[in-house]
């Protein structure tokens, strides 16, 4: 334990924070018991994504974004291909629209397991790894594999491979899965159902730190689905925007201790995003399945004030999507074509779409041959870091009395909270504790 | 007596400068002496990144080899690092597999072995890389260790599908 004068001024570092995405770190400096500066500092190089898709196709955009990130790569693909739709003009049809909500579905598994089981439960569970974990509780990891698996294949079967899948196209699809390759997702999917049931329970019965707060929480809200690919941007405190506008309302800006832009209100202000925000956003529009789960677990209130209930968002959304791909699955019928025609004009195409660490905004220029001038992509993370800064302030004088190491750790584990997607923000995390 | 099954990742992308070493090892298989008895032998998956799962759900009983470009080698040189080396002391200094992004390699590997009881037999093929920008050309030194590094595949395969793989095709 720490004496009296040393918890007053502490500092905090750690330089590459562990199970997160990318590279980071954080550094925190306390002084007086006050905190003087909370850093999620993120090096990992600029990676140039928005310049490099000038001059391409809309269709030649899709396969470049998607590169952006292994884990995410749907939302990218999906955002731009929204975006570009609805500037071109282009209807899909409704069971290619089911398709990309299964897809997004595929890869909310992936994401959410991983996340859940590999990277946030150890925290939970008192092990220092996935690895520990597995040591301990084998079962555990299995059925944290089953779904991650299971996402796997849903994205296998639709996007031609597991990661960065490669038939999205503008219109629709390069090529369809037949009803035969669909059937035969059926029973893991089910399987995943019920393994995410049992995530539900799971996390539910693990004691989070105390931590709460009133942020203000960000997401697309739409009135009769959970939202991914459409809906428009809400938040707990009022806002309701189209989400082609995403720059009237927020901006980008620059900080020395971070290669990712930094996303702010008009006014200044943190949002957050995530599994937290489109629950709050979004309860009502659950799949049934997850709204009773929800409503069983009692955790609604406090997944919106308490971070470290993110691990139960995760959970919860896993139920979701598990559920409505069986819908999808039991409802789809084949479209005659897997894509429609299509001609690219001039103009501004911007979108919205749910990530599964949060929303997700491109805005794209194309010029009179139909070839991007200008682009911009605002990945969840970059927009997470003010307000990841800010928690991580708000947090720190609760562990100020703990010795270094446990302190440490607490706040690592409120990072990893928000799974942090570094190498989208670059398009970031060591932590270092500065405590003077 | 049958070959043992193995199953060779690939990982890489084409389109990201020197990231692309192992897809064009690939390509050039059939070129190299074994090549071709060696893809007829494998259990062949190309992806963007490591996936824990690959490695976990390696079947019984067989190999695994993992084609990857890496740094911490010289650009160009080629080596074979079996799985074990990189859960044992002195694994910091080994060439690191560019193509991992959900989790580090050497959790990749703990946790296989965790769920599997052991570790695949098997390695990493790896090739010294230094530039992974999109759309950067590899560098001569690259382009030419690129046949060097497809007879190592087809070498190692051939060797871990043991004698019965031999003289095939």
């Amino acid at each position: 334990m720490q004496g009296t004068e040393t918890t007053l001024d502490r500092d905090y570092a750690v330089r590459g924070i562990t199970r997160v995405e990318g590279e980071g770190s954080l550094r925190l400096r306390v002084r007086g018991g006050v905190v003087e500066a909370a850093r999620l500092e993120i090096f990992e190089a600029p990676r140039y994504f928005e310049r490099l898709v000038v001059g391409r196709t809309p269709d030649e955009v899709l396969d470049i974004v998607a590169r952006i990130c292994g884990i995410c790569p749907v939302a990218y693909q999906m955002t731009a291909v929204h975006a570009f739709e609805d500037l071109c003009g282009v209807v899909i049809d409704p069971e290619v629209r089911r398709l990309r909500r299964l897809m997004y579905c595929g890869e909310w598994l992936q994401s959410h397991a991983l996340h859940v089981y590999l990277l946030h439960a150890p925290d939970f569970l008192g092990y220092a790894s996935a690895i520990d974990l597995a040591q301990d509780r084998r079962d555990l990891v299995e059925r944290g594999l089953a779904i991650k698996r299971m996402g796997n294949q849903l994205l296998t079967v639709l996007g031609g491979r597991a990661i960065h899948p490669v038939t999205v196209r503008v219109g629709g699809f390069s090529h369809l899965p037949s009803r035969d390759q669909l059937d035969v997702l059926r029973p893991g999917l089910e399987a995943a159902l019920a393994g995410a049931l049992e995530t539900l329970e799971l996390v539910a019965g693990l004691a989070a730190p105390t931590f709460e707060r009133e942020p203000a929480l960000l997401a697309l809200r739409h009135p009769t689905e959970y939202p991914m690919n459409e809906g428009r941007i809400a938040s707990t405190d009022g806002l309701d925007i189209d989400p082609r506008h995403w720059n009237d309302v927020f901006h980008e800006e620059q900080v020395p201790w971070s290669h990712a832009l930094q996303a702010r209100s008009a006014n200044g202000d943190a949002y957050l995003l995530g599994p937290a925000a489109r629950l709050a956003l979004n309860a009502a529009v659950l799949h049934p399945i997850a709204r009773e789960a929800l409503d069983r677990s009692g955790l609604a209130d406090a997944i919106r004030r308490n971070p470290f209930l993110s691990i139960a968002a995760r959970a919860i959304e896993l139920i979701d999507v598990c559920a409505e791909g069986l819908d999808i699955l039991a409802a789809y019928r084949a479209p005659d074509a897997p894509r429609v025609a299509w001609r690219a004009q001039p103009g501004v195409a911007a979108w919205s779409t749910e990530a599964p660490r949060g929303l997700l905004f491109h805005r794209y220029t194309l010029d009179e041959s139909g070839r991007v001038a200008t682009a911009q992509i605002v990945p969840p993370t970059s927009q997470n870091q003010v307000a990841i800064e800010r928690d991580l302030a708000l947090f720190a004088p609760s562990v100020l009395d703990l010795p270094q190491d446990q302190a440490t750790h607490r706040l690592e584990q409120l990072v990893r909270s928000y799974d942090p997607c570094i190498s989208c923000a670059t398009h970031f995390l060591d932590v270092e504790v500065d405590a003077g | 007596m049958n070959a043992r099954p193995v199953r060779l990742i690939v990982l890489g992308a084409m389109d990201r400068g020197e990231d692309a070493l192992g897809p064009l090892a690939i390509d050039a298989l059939p070129t190299v002496p074994g090549g071709r008895e060696a893809l007829a032998l494998v259990e062949l998956r190309e992806a963007g990144h490591l996936d824990v799962l690959d490695l976990v759900d390696t079947p019984q009983g067989s190999a695994c080899l993992i084609v990857d470009a890496a740094r911490g080698l010289a650009p160009g040189l080629v080596a074979v690092v079996p799985f074990e080396s990189f859960l044992a002391p002195g694994h910091d200094e080994l060439p690191e597999p560019r193509s991992s992004h959900e989790l580090p390699v050497g959790t990749v590997l703990r946790l296989a072995q965790v769920m599997r009881g052991t570790l695949p037999e098997g390695g990493f093929i790896v090739c010294g890389a230094a530039s992974f920008g999109l759309g950067e050309q590899l560098s001569p030194a690259i382009l030419a260790a690129v046949p060097e590094l497809a007879a190592v595949v087809a070498q190692t395969v051939l060797r871990y599908a043991g004698p019965a793989a031999v003289g095939r095709g």
